[in-house]
């Protein structure tokens, strides 16, 4: 979809005109919070380096593209905040290397979109204190997913050209694409640098996208992934043109079922949606068997919670109203002020996760919570690379549930909340790439999941779809 | 299929808590004190699982191998002082923070 | 059993071009002129490791005797302080870069390493009503070593101190004049059943020796608590700083940012063969092959710029009476100066004839110091200054009989007590005739004829 434009800018399609379309919208369209800042004046400039770029002779694989932002990812010289009161203020002296492939590529960044404060949640609900939540773009007294709500929320709704960039933790790229209705997709850890990313859990954060069309997907995935000097944890693998999978067709695909995945607590309508589509899978020539993963779907959530906030909870440490961010009058001695910053500007659920985190790593607890997880992890990831060795791809819903009512999320004690994500924690804790495809446009997803470093197999998955 | 091993439930008690928020250097108050409590119960209760599995292999840092050479020690440019101070308060090219003993 | 027992967690600042976990360059200067977003901790920054920082640690692990780890792995040390860019250091914790070291004192007494680390350096602090914070310090590279509580006094804790600067000078990984040594001190006493206590960031040799000194003191004069103290050197007092209870839990994770390298045995042994031979072995072999005095010998060697200038001259001229006048002369007038052998002109060729010269005692030992004095200041061609200035010495029986006979007319009291038999007189009239001399005469041939002639 977004080809064809980016071809007519490359032939020298001013692309201004879309963009000033997309403040429009997006300004029509403001009651749906899924902008913590809009960025005209950013956008405008870089719109006109676009075309000058162009008319210099370059070619640019994103040109004039409108790209929106999760906005716990720094763009240089506009407000990032992660979606926290922390963080007001905060202007990144530095693009993050995913923002500056970007703008080298020629898209346009056009705005921050909103989140859970730092990724904490799943239904775009826990924002920070003074946010507002994203509501679902196909029926607003919905949620959108989370943590990427704004970003889910925006890419269904325009009507533009337009790629939304993500970051997942423990299923914040798939679950807000699949209650939105698009494709996202989340690629192996250590695929597209980190660098300007603000933290939840280093181990685990990885940067995404979510787009309406999985080719538009492919399009800017080739162009983040890849190494990166400033993130020691980025990999030198080669980057394949995953747009070349998309038509390769599944015959001779190996497709493997989760059997744990349709199980107690999966809405029925949902099984047979995702049913559906792995019967269309295997009348192309896919072969379907059935897997069972028993230690993830037993372990994954706890162990996802447990190092997901021991990490968390240092990196929120440096959050205490000096060097950026909110500032009080500097009285009392250190432990005082940065207690009070710290009380006023975190919401309840970074506070809770704060607490877990610190209590998991505690000495005394150390050893059973936040080291066993890590060891348990290793277990985990031994699981799914036991069942690679027979499959190319798993498949399983991406939520159990379709996007809830606010009123209902409300109702939710913190636990049910995050038994939410038993079906997306595997492949993040594990590092492993995956792919939410929207069945009949709607809010039920079909997830992929691939091998470490194999998102071409996820597109070539997602194409056969249809 | 994982190994399972007996062990006994340890629940966070008040005094951990309020142990832990000081750690955090996050005030609460009693209210909330008894909110959490009950909540990181709850879920702590959900976490215990984990001590059941037989686990004796290594952890995993992060979830996949990497190598790479560490960076050679040659300097960049760095920030000016005036980008250095400008998200904060500053003095004389200081960054002004709480007193500190 | 012992009176005391002290550990040290020694902090030393690598002289590497940049940061250990970004490239700003680790200068000092104007404040926050050298920081960049992961040096700020700014949100978004993270780190990427200093080769030059990693080997440098291997080799100072190598000079200290440790076993090298098989990995290196970092860690996060929570903690909040205005100094800490993140509220949390980038260490290292259950697996540090090396453990069992030592370290042997010039007593012959060993001090065990029990580990050896890297570690990120903390901002610049200037405390005033509130915090005043410089990033330039933020996250250079720290070594910490830290030993086994062996050392039992304050001039053991001098001469380890000592044993590990005389090391990093070998090894070049520690610049004197800008690079800082910290050093955390436990301190226990046997009169109060060796309750620890820790004595916090003492900055400087002196200091450190001071603390020990003072809380031994301390220790054996009143009741003593588990807890932190803070030195104050302008008090020369040690202050409470917290009690036990009340330490930080510092809730260690691994650092997810950093990837766990392993450490190949090829790298140590490239670097191994990097570390030339260090003074304690240095030392050894002069004893053994040049015969020369042990004390000197080990004096000569803890210096690296001495010990070359050493084994330059003593490959020319005599090794001994070399390492005699190196030590005893050139090091004194160095010493009183207050200047360093590098901060001088001073070289081999400048030694090597003056050596010789005082080999074949074609001068006085007292030309010989007046001639090192000068030279120290500002080298000059020694055989051509001796020949200008005619400082040869004088051996010729007739030209020194007429000093003899001038003074001996000149001091007639004293020749008298001379002949009463006090031997002061004899020495008086000695100094007399040397004097006449300007130092010069042979001392053998003046005592020789005076004994004559009295």
């Amino acid at each position: 979809m977004i080809q064809e434009y980016i071809k007519r800018v490359q032939s020298g399609e001013d692309c201004s005109e879309v963009i000033a379309k997309f403040f429009d919208e997006a300004k029509r369209i403001e009651n749906y919070n899924y902008f913590t800042v809009l960025t005209p004046e950013l956008a405008k400039e870089q719109a006109l380096l676009v075309s000058k770029r162009i008319k210099a002779g370059e070619f640019l694989p994103l040109a004039g593209l409108p790209v929106t932002i999760k906005d716990c990812i720094c763009v240089k010289g506009v407000e990032t905040t992660a979606g926290s009161d922390i963080l007001r203020g905060y202007k990144p002296l530095f693009n993050a290397s995913v923002v500056q492939r970007l703008i080298n590529a020629g898209a346009v960044i056009v705005g921050k979109t909103s989140q859970d404060e730092f990724g904490f949640g799943g239904f775009g609900i826990n924002t920070g204190v003074g946010f507002s939540p994203a509501k679902n773009p196909l029926d607003p007294s919905r949620v959108c997913g989370g943590s990427s709500s704004g970003c889910g929320g925006i890419t269904r709704k325009t009507s533009l050209a337009h790629v939304g960039i993500g970051e997942s933790t423990g299923g914040s790229i798939v679950n807000p694409a699949a209650f939105c209705g698009v494709f996202g997709l989340c690629p192996t850890y250590g695929r597209v640098s980190r660098y300007g990313l603000i933290d939840y859990a280093n181990s685990l954060d990885k940067i995404g996208s979510l787009a309406k069309d999985l080719g538009d997907c492919a399009s800017v995935m080739s162009v983040i992934s890849g190494f990166d000097e400033m993130d020691e944890t980025t990999s030198t693998c080669p980057v394949p043109d995953y747009g070349s999978f998309l038509a390769k067709g599944v015959k001779g695909l190996r497709v493997a079922r989760i059997k744990e995945a349709f199980g107690e607590g999966v809405d029925e309508h949902i099984k047979n949606k995702v049913h559906s589509v792995i019967t269309n899978l295997e009348k192309q020539g896919a072969s379907i068997r059935e897997v069972s993963i028993p230690v993830v779907a037993e372990y994954a959530v706890p162990v996802y919670y447990l190092i997901a906030m021991s990490e968390a909870s240092t990196n929120l440490a440096k959050f205490c109203g000096m060097r950026y961010g909110q500032h009080a009058p500097l009285k009392g001695s250190f432990d005082e002020y940065f207690s009070a910053v710290r009380t006023r500007h975190f919401g309840a659920e970074a506070k809770r996760r704060i607490l877990l985190g610190t209590f998991a790593r505690m000495a005394g607890y150390r050893d059973a919570y936040y080291l066993k997880a890590l060891k348990i992890r290793t277990l985990i990831i031994e699981e799914y690379k036991k069942v690679f060795c027979s499959s190319d791809v798993l498949v399983s819903p991406t939520m159990p549930v379709i996007p809830p009512v606010f009123e209902d999320v409300k109702r939710l004690t913190p636990l049910q909340n995050y038994m939410m994500d038993i079906l997306t924690v595997g492949p993040n804790l594990a590092g492993l790439p995956h792919l939410s495809v929207p069945v009949n446009k709607e809010w039920v997803g079909v997830m992929f999941t691939a091998d470490h470093y194999k998102e071409e197999l996820l597109f070539q998955a997602g194409g056969g779809c249809g | 299929m994982v190994e399972r091993i007996a062990s006994e439930v340890e629940m966070i008690s008040e005094q951990t808590l309020r142990q832990v928020a000081a750690n955090s250097r996050l005030v609460l108050s009693d209210e909330e004190v008894k909110a959490f409590l009950v909540q990181l119960q709850e879920i702590l209760g959900f976490f215990e699982s984990i001590k059941n599995v037989r686990a004796d292999v290594p952890a995993s840092f992060i979830p996949v191998s990497l190598s790479r050479e560490p960076a050679d020690d040659v300097a960049r440019e760095c920030l000016s002082q005036q980008e250095a101070l400008s998200n904060t308060q500053s003095k004389n090219g200081y960054i002004k923070g709480p007193k500190s003993i | 059993m012992v009176d005391a027992l002290i550990g040290m967690e020694v902090h030393v600042q690598l002289n590497t071009n940049t940061k250990l976990f970004c490239r700003c360059p680790t200068l000092s200067g104007i404040p926050n002129t050298k920081t960049c977003p992961t040096c700020l901790g700014h949100p978004g920054s993270k780190p990427v490791l200093n080769k030059r920082a990693f080997h440098y640690a291997i080799k100072f692990a190598l000079a200290l005797n440790c076993s090298i780890a098989q990995s290196l792995v970092f860690s996060r040390k929570t903690y909040f302080y205005p100094d800490m860019s993140k509220n949390y250091q980038i260490t290292q914790y259950e697996l540090p870069l090396a453990v069992n070291g030592k370290v042997v004192l010039d007593s012959g007494k060993e001090i065990r390493i029990k580990r050896l680390h890297i570690e990120e350096d903390p901002a610049g602090l200037v405390h005033e009503e509130i915090s005043l914070v410089d990033y330039n310090r933020s996250g250079i590279p720290l070594v910490e070593v830290v030993s086994e509580p062996d050392i039992s006094s304050a001039e053991e804790a001098r001469d380890f101190m000592k044993k590990l600067m005389s090391i990093l000078n070998y090894l070049d990984i520690f610049d004197a004049s800008s690079g800082v040594i910290k050093a955390d001190v436990n301190v226990s006493v046997k009169k109060n059943n060796f309750e620890r206590v820790e004595i916090k960031n003492v900055t400087g040799f002196k200091e450190i020796e001071r603390a020990i000194e003072y809380e031994i003191h301390r220790q054996n004069n009143e009741q003593v608590v588990r807890e932190t103290r803070s030195w104050n050197a302008d008090l020369g007092k040690t202050f409470s700083l917290r009690k036990k209870e009340t330490e930080e839990d510092y809730g260690y994770i691994t650092e997810p940012d950093i990837i766990v390298r392993q450490i190949p045995k090829l790298v140590i042994d490239k670097l191994s063969q990097e570390i030339p031979e260090l003074p304690a072995q240095k030392a050894e072999r002069w004893v053994k092959n040049f015969k020369i005095d042990s004390v000197d010998a080990r004096i000569i060697a803890s210096d690296p710029q001495v010990a070359s200038l050493y084994e330059e001259v003593a490959f020319q001229c005599d090794k001994i009476l070399s390492a005699r006048w190196v030590r005893r002369e050139l090091l004194r007038v160095l010493n009183t100066a207050g200047v360093k052998l590098s901060d001088t002109a001073l070289k081999a060729y400048h030694l090597i004839p003056l050596f010789k010269l005082l080999e074949r005692k074609e001068i006085t030992d007292r030309t010989g110091q007046q001639l090192i004095r000068e030279l120290a200041q500002s080298p000059f061609d020694v055989g051509l200054r001796v020949k200008n200035d005619g400082l040869s010495a004088v051996g010729d029986v007739s030209e020194i009989g007429k000093l003899v006979d001038l003074v001996l007319d000149e001091n007639v009291q004293a020749l008298q007590d001379y002949r009463k038999g006090e031997q002061k007189a004899f020495e008086f009239l000695v100094g007399q005739i040397m004097k006449k001399a300007k130092g010069r005469a042979k001392p053998d041939v003046v005592r020789t004829l005076l004994l004559e002639k009295a």
